[in-house]
């Protein structure tokens, strides 16, 4: 616990000296369990930096504001992500490891590192907003392979 | 240039903070594709008792992976022997066999905390003292089987902790079991009121607050020798026509408890005989916390009068060295699933389960 509040303080720190956005987002599996979800995604630095992504998995639109309010568990994936920019277009691919933390008892768990997440998107500046489309998966480096599972996700974004 | 610098040392304090979750429990990405042309056995061995229960400490598939399920896989009074691994097991869901991972709970799930839920009122007077010196000798065990185990204490009786009683702190966070053993010492037992007490109050309280080692096995030890009030009871009324001064309205069903336990932690349970038989068979009664402890892996000891419980009965440092995880994919719609493990041990011995699961 005292480490993630360390962490957090350092990501908060951190943000006020750099450039950052901060989104929100709604997706949806293509294949395994096709579970719709939603989620939000904090971003720091230009070309190279880091992002933080969390999720939860809803049944359905309809019921999201019922079921998120009683959310216990998310996905949290923080990571590095490159980036190239072209005029109000940017390009860019995201890694990370995955972890799953249950945000009343703040337990959690990280699966292996031989499993990351991979996201690669296309980001549209809309004056301070952004428009983002993202594709996701999860994959194994050595010998690389996906899971065979794909996600899509799209959302928007304030920059500060 | 202070930017990269920065992004460096934020990358390497990420990688340094996951590096530090290494020893919590994880999911391996490389579950072996199901067998093929293997069927589910039409007699088997029954050499050893197993239990199997859901494991939901990661309740939560990752997006964009296969899905997968945990289950946890007990054996009662019988120590598998070490070189035990998945050739030594079969796994079928609806009877189609399933490749699976198999992982040893000591392994990826070494600590444990155990926290006992103690009815302190009047009734229990008789037994108290047994009480007493068997949680006391029990956590002595614990110290000389060298787990790493912390104890957490709460009493109770309509409410949680205890209002009958002033203890100092009211209720025992988890501590060293030598700091449990010390509280444990100054319980006393009177007051209480009408029969049934809160016992699944006190277990929600402590599932609740108790600070919960992450990556720990999670253990209630229920001691009582009463029924439980549950929500829609009629404690209130009771209250009401007796004058009580502070009202009591129950907050939980059984059916609450058993879903907010089941798959992250066991509850065993010490019940002393009036209430109590040990010939009872059927525990669905609203106010009958021991379905609990069947619905959570745990089981029932009765204790009769002031005798000591042999609490070492629980066998929890032999559950936890002959407990195994079984992490399996499935590909089956959402619903309750039948679920079959058949044992073929390197000793000789065999032993099988089946049960319905939900996932």
């Amino acid at each position: 616990m005292r480490k993630l509040l360390v962490f957090l303080a350092v990501i908060s720190i951190t943000a006020i000296s750099m450039s950052a956005t901060l989104g929100v987002m709604a997706g949806k599996e293509l294949g395994g369990r096709e579970r719709m979800y939603l989620g939000v995604q904090a971003t720091l630095g230009e070309t190279l930096g880091l992002g933080v992504d969390a999720y939860y998995p809803i049944s359905s639109f309809e019921s999201a504001a019922e079921e998120i309010s009683s959310a216990q568990i998310l996905e949290i994936d923080p990571g590095l992500f490159l980036s190239l920019r072209f005029s109000d277009t940017k390009l860019y691919a995201f890694v990370s490891p995955i972890v799953i933390m249950n945000i009343q008892t703040m337990d959690y768990q990280v699966v292996p590192l031989s499993t990351l997440r991979g996201k690669i998107g296309v980001r549209f500046k809309l004056g301070a907003f952004s428009a983002f489309v993202e594709g996701i998966t999860a994959f194994q480096y050595s010998p690389f392979a996906t899971s065979g599972v794909y996600g899509v996700q799209g959302g928007v974004s304030l920059g500060f | 240039m202070k930017r990269k610098i920065l992004l460096v040392v934020l990358a390497a304090a990420v990688v340094v903070f996951l590096a530090s979750c290494s020893n919590v429990p994880t999911f391996s990405g490389s579950i072996p594709k199901d067998p093929k042309g293997l069927s589910e056995p039409t007699s088997w061995g029954n050499d050893v008792q197993m239990s199997l229960s859901v494991d939901k400490t990661l309740s939560l598939t990752p997006l964009a992976l296969q899905d997968y399920n945990r289950i946890k896989v007990s054996f009662l009074g019988y120590t598998p022997p070490d070189d035990v691994n998945e050739d030594n097991f079969m796994v079928f869901e609806d009877g189609k066999a399933q490749g699976f991972l198999l992982e040893k709970v000591s392994k990826v799930r070494s600590k444990v905390d155990i926290v006992f839920i103690v009815d302190v009122t009047g009734s229990m007077s008789e037994e108290i003292d047994g009480v007493k010196s068997s949680i006391i000798k029990f956590i002595e065990g614990l110290e000389k089987s060298g787990l790493d185990a912390k104890v957490a204490v709460v009493p109770y009786d309509d409410y949680v902790p205890t209002k009958d009683h002033e203890y100092s702190p009211p209720w025992l966070n988890l501590s060293n079991p030598s700091v449990a053993a010390d509280y444990t010492g100054k319980l006393m037992a009177s007051g209480g009121g009408d029969f049934p007490e809160n016992a699944y109050g006190a277990v929600m309280y402590a599932w609740k607050n108790v600070s919960w080692r992450s990556d720990s096995q999670r253990v209630f030890i229920l001691l009582t020798d009463a029924s439980s009030h549950y929500k829609g009871d009629s404690a209130w009324k009771y209250w009401k026509t007796h004058g009580g001064t502070q009202p009591f309205d129950p907050p939980y069903t059984k059916e609450e408890v058993i879903s907010s336990l089941s798959g992250y932690a066991t509850l065993y349970m010490v019940a002393s005989t009036g209430w109590y038989s040990s010939y009872d068979t059927d525990f669905s009664d609203p106010a009958d916390p021991r379905e609990i402890a069947v619905k959570t892996g745990g089981f029932v000891i009765y204790q009769s009068g002031s005798e000591e419980v042999d609490l070492s009965k629980i066998g929890l440092a032999e559950a936890i060295s002959s407990s195994y995880i079984i992490t399996f994919e499935s590909d089956s719609p959402v619903g309750t699933h039948t679920i079959s493990v058949y044992y073929d041990g390197p000793d000789g011995k065999k032993g099988h389960q089946t049960t319905q699961m939900s996932y």
